[in-house]
């Protein structure tokens, strides 16, 4: 132990903080714990779901594989008994009327079917549909031409193909054919895999939350507060008693209290006695009783009159995890809420014009809208009001329009529900980022906000991939359900376990005036900045990635697990790239150069789509994608602040960040509009050259700021006058 | 009305008491009027109530076609007073209870609550002045099926884009239903070619008219000849399904006689169990739940049946759709 006092002024009431050695000391100690927990939980989930998946690839062989063959015994049966009645009625099997029709019905109904057909006797196909006709034609002859044939499977040609003879008036007139593509079955099994994995990947990132949120309530919070308490107490200041705790830790608590008190007491009555013999000797003999009691007790500090001050603490954690809960539940829906939307509209009689893709775009633009405009609001609430109210009641919030979104039957519904859903969003995410503010110092900000970032990005990366498992198993009404519980979930965690700092000191931040967005809009950088990065990175957000990846994939036959998949990859290459992020950009024109850059690749990962669009290219264009906004992200947002010196010396960073925010948002707001405007005029190929193209030329047109960079630094600095026009 | 539990509970136990004792609760008397001798109406009459445990005493009165027998029946019923009367047909109906704007107390039976069934149009015949609660002492079941849902049974066994008709002129309800099939066919995008039957001097309609039409509309190439509620039409069906199989045209129909008994290939019915249920379902309201039957429905049953006949399917070699085949009844099926 350093010696000294170890008493620091803190951000949030406690006056008993660490110093930073020993902060780096113990944060170091708990990674390692936590890591060690969480590479343990690794090894043996890893090594028992990979163990797992290959019984149950061995079962699927064994048991579920034959399952999908026998699809088509099934479906040959029932069109068997249904052939067999016509022809008994009277219908020769030649004259079958409708049968294109009612063998469809069949192929909807059973997708791992690929054909079914009706030969004559001969052979010769008489009725058939489905894209493989691989018709095994060694059909022994009947045993007895009446009642019904039973159903024999030949696999022949990559096919199971199910057949048996029909009869009509004693005679064999022809004969079904069923089958089913061992490809079909193939790709069956790969979905298994697929899904296994994604299940267990989002099964280890919340382990991990989960472990990480355990940790910090059940051990790492009482220990540091112990921990606290001893330093106080070997520091000479007995003014701080522990609150309750859970277990073995409460008795710890509850023998150092006891400690305390009775310190307090015993000093305390030395003192009276002290000031007793002083008072009524005031000869020598008080003089050595004060001097005797001086030396004796050293720097020491006791209850204020007020009475004991119990050590205040909490961890971010506490945020954390309700936040991951929360973001994963958005995310859940992204694979297929535009196809949820498009299958939910119904135009209006009266209204033509506006396609079930284009209605899918105006809830996304209203979240965003909604999200947008209430973030200034919230953030002013819940300075004045709490974190934790905000959270929760955010949280609530959000799970009532999910809940609702569950039940809707037309597009008016759901932009209720979906726009109630935004209110909580913006909630929810103010919330988070005053907590972080109120409990961190200005010097680790950044370190406790990459907590926050990573607790989004874990849930950008499980929401679309689980989600996407989730529609195709349970369908999508119920995967909302399952949404605004996870989200309720998180409001409870937060309810439970988030604590306000008592008195944060915060900074109440005030609504930004038209005054401040004047004085804002003559910044020409910063402007800059907005129009040609900021804005098209969010437009691409969330006209590409929410809206039109999901509406192409669904165009193209995939399966929203698949879409869930190719989202995910958004946030895996975030989560790569973030760590470098923050090194690249260290000087103002190291910042420019990376968003430009930034900027452009996001264009070319759209552009590039113009020549090839299939499920493969979109996993690259969206991987690329979350790669080069991830790598703008922080510069970003060192650039507001390094832009527009002056105005926040002015208005104070808050208000020019706010500001910035909220007219970046408007571009998450037009993104959808304008994607589903183009998509609906041009079609995919050419939306995405000519939206690809522009945000090509958007980072073009940035990177022109380094020259005027270059200028100004020779002249004298980045904090020149910038109140004209940028280049 | 007070506890109609309670007089659930106690129908029930005279149900289960009734064979064994006489002295036990004197049991409703029900008095049916049929009009040509009993049908599967009264058999799904008496089937609801059976399967209800409620027991009532049943007394037929049949006129056999005869109307003439009507007024006396009517006057046996007024001199018996039954706890409820059952009738069958549009004439027992309106022999029973007259036209709502024109009841004669002296004649009509206007103190014991009527059911009437198998009456297919009550608002045209003039029983009721609209569907729904009449605010009579009656309620009934139409065994009429919508003509919008016989229009798309006919779309959905083949393509219907002309739709010929052939209706005695001197039938109100035949010529109403022609009206409303014009007006359909403008809704629905098809064509209709109505052709009424000539008529005598007497202002009768000539049965040897009938095959004519059928001649001249299967040279106008209808896709199906339609019959609807036309008691004259029902009564030639044999020559009209006749004449039209000849020439190779289809007879589509909205009641059971003609799929069922001549050579119209399909029908979209309401079958007289069914018809027969709703009616005792009706009588059970009145007289165990003591609703006043004013106030309940006039109505139609609300679900059909679809029967093809195979007989005339082969005979014009024009098979029903496989996807039709799933829900139709197939009669005639033998070769």
């Amino acid at each position: 132990m350093p010696e000294g006092p170890t008493t620091v002024i803190s951000q949030f009431g406690s006056e008993l903080e660490l110093d930073e050695r020993q902060e780096a000391q113990l944060t170091r100690y708990w990674k390692a714990f936590v890591g060690r927990l969480f590479l343990m939980t690794l090894a043996f989930t890893v090594v028992a779901v990979a163990a797992l998946s290959w019984l149950a690839l061995g079962e699927f062989q064994r048991r579920l594989a034959p399952e999908f063959r026998s699809q088509s015994v099934v479906v040959a049966h029932a069109v068997q008994s249904q052939l067999q009645r016509a022809l008994g009625a009277g219908v020769p099997i030649e004259a079958l009327v409708g049968m294109d029709d009612y063998l469809d019905t069949f192929l909807r109904a059973n997708p791992f079917i690929s054909y079914i057909a009706v030969t004559d006797a001969s052979g010769r196909l008489l009725f058939g549909r489905g894209p493989g006709h691989a018709i095994a034609p060694g059909l022994p002859p009947p045993a007895a031409a009446s009642g019904t044939a039973p159903i024999r499977t030949v696999e022949a040609e990559g096919y199971v193909d199910a057949a048996a003879w029909l009869f009509d008036a004693g005679a064999a007139v022809g004969r079904l054919h069923a089958g089913v593509a061992e490809s079909t079955i193939r790709q069956q099994s790969h979905d298994i895999v697929f899904d296994v994995a994604i299940v267990t990947l989002v099964a280890l990132l919340v382990a991990f939350e989960f472990i990480v949120f355990t940790v910090a309530a059940w051990v790492r919070l009482p220990t540091t507060r112990v921990t606290r308490m001893l330093a106080a107490g070997t520091a000479g200041d007995f003014s701080w008693l522990l609150p309750g705790a859970p277990g073995e830790f409460g008795r710890v608590a509850a023998q150092l209290n006891a400690a305390t008190l009775r310190i307090n007491r015993q000093v305390g009555r030395l003192r009276a006695a002290v000031a007793e013999r002083s008072r009524t000797d005031a000869g020598g003999a008080g003089a050595r009783a004060r001097a005797i009691a001086t030396a004796a007790e050293g720097p020491l500090s006791l209850f204020t009159p007020a009475g004991a001050r119990e050590i205040w603490d909490t961890s971010l954690v506490f945020a954390r995890t309700p936040l991951f809960l929360f973001v994963l539940a958005q995310e859940m829906c992204r694979p297929f809420f535009p196809n949820f939307v498009a299958s939910v509209y119904e135009p209006p009689p009266g209204l033509p014009g506006l396609s079930a893709n284009a209605a899918a775009s105006l809830p996304i633009a209203l979240a965003m809208l909604v999200a947008a405009l209430l973030t200034p609001v919230s953030g002013v609430w819940s300075d004045r009001v709490g974190r934790r109210p905000i959270f929760v009641g955010g949280a609530l919030v959000a799970a009532a329009g999910l809940a609702l979104t569950a039940g809707v039957d037309g597009l008016g519904a759901l932009l209720a529900s979906w726009g109630l859903g935004a209110v909580g969003y913006g909630m929810v995410f103010i919330a988070c980022q005053g907590y972080v503010v109120d409990h961190s110092r200005p010097a680790r900000r950044a370190q406790a906000l990459a907590v926050y970032l990573g607790a989004i990005v874990a849930g950008d990366i499980c929401g679309p991939a689980i989600g996407g498992v989730l529609a195709d198993r349970l369908g999508w009404r119920p995967t909302f359900v399952v949404a605004a519980g996870l989200t309720l979930l998180g409001a409870a965690l937060a309810w439970r376990h988030m604590r306000d700092a008592p008195d944060a000191g915060r900074e109440l931040r005030r609504l930004p005036k038209w005054r401040d967005l004047g004085m804002l809009a003559r910044n020409g950088r910063l402007i800059w900045l907005l129009a040609f990065a900021s804005v098209p990175g969010k437009v691409l957000l969330t006209g590409f990635l929410f809206y039109l990846v999901p509406i192409h994939l669904a165009g193209l036959g995939e399966s929203q697990a698949v879409a869930g998949r190719v989202l995910m990859c958004y946030g895996v290459a975030a989560l790569l790239v973030t760590p470098l992020a923050g090194r690249l950009a260290r000087t103002p024109r190291a910042a420019i150069a990376t968003v430009g850059l930034a900027t452009l690749l996001q264009g070319l990962s759209v552009l590039l789509l113009a020549w090839r669009a299939d499920t493969v290219a979109l996993v690259g264009a969206v991987a690329l994608f979350g790669l080069a906004q991830a790598l703008a992200l922080s510069p970003q947002a060192a650039l507001v602040t390094e832009l527009a010196a002056r105005e926040s010396a002015v208005l104070g960073t808050a208000t020019v960040l706010g500001v910035y925010r909220l007219v970046e948002r408007l571009g998450t707001v037009v993104g959808p509009l304008l994607l589903a405007a183009l998509l609906a005029a041009l079609q995919a190929e050419r939306t995405f050259a000519l939206v690809g193209a522009g945000v090509v030329g958007c980072g073009a047109l940035f990177l022109l700021l380094l020259r005027r960079e270059r200028r100004s630094h020779r002249r004298g600095g980045p904090a020149a006058p910038s109140s004209e026009a940028a280049p | 009305m007070r506890s109609p539990t309670r007089r659930r509970v106690l129908q029930a136990a005279a149900a289960l008491a009734a064979p064994a004792a006489g002295a036990a609760p004197r049991r409703p008397r029900i008095w049916q009027l049929l009009f040509r001798g009993e049908t599967e109406a009264e058999q799904g009459f008496r089937d609801y109530l059976a399967e209800r445990r409620y027991a009532v005493d049943l007394v037929v009165r049949d006129i056999d076609r005869d109307r003439r027998r009507l007024p006396g029946l009517v006057a046996e019923i007024r001199a018996e007073r039954p706890d409820l009367v059952y009738t069958w047909g549009t004439p027992n109906a309106l022999a029973v209870i007259g036209r709502h704007d024109a009841v004669d107390p002296a004649r009509h039976v206007t103190d014991i609550p009527v059911v009437f069934a198998m009456v297919s149009d009550p608002v045209g015949a003039g029983l009721v002045p609209a569907w729904g609660g009449s605010g009579r002492n009656a309620t009934g079941v139409s065994n009429s099926v919508p003509l919008d849902a016989q229009v798309k049974a006919m779309g959905a066994y083949r393509p219907l884009r002309r739709l010929g008709v052939v209706y005695s002129p001197v039938e109100p309800n035949s010529v109403a239903n022609v009206e409303s099939l014009r007006h359909l066919a403008r809704r629905m995008g098809f064509e209709t070619l109505a052709r009424a039957v000539r008529l005598d001097a007497r202002r009768e309609p000539v049965a040897a008219d009938v095959p004519v039409r059928v001649g001249e509309l299967a040279a106008a190439g209808v896709d199906w000849i339609y019959i609807g509620p036309d008691t004259f039409i029902g009564d030639q069906r044999a020559a009209l399904t006749g004449r039209a199989i000849e020439l190779g045209v289809p007879v589509f129909t909205g009641t059971e006689l003609e799929v069922r008994s001549s050579d119209a290939l399909c029908g979209l019915v309401a079958r007289y169990h069914t018809v027969g249920q709703l009616a005792a379902h009706k009588a059970l309201q009145i007289l165990q739940d003591g609703v006043p039957p004013g106030r309940i429905p006039v109505e139609r049953i609300g679900s059909y049946g679809l029967v093809v006949n195979m007989r005339a399917a082969r005979a014009l070699s024009l098979y029903p759709p496989m996807l039709l085949l799933n829900y139709a009844e197939l009669i005639n099926t033998g070769g």
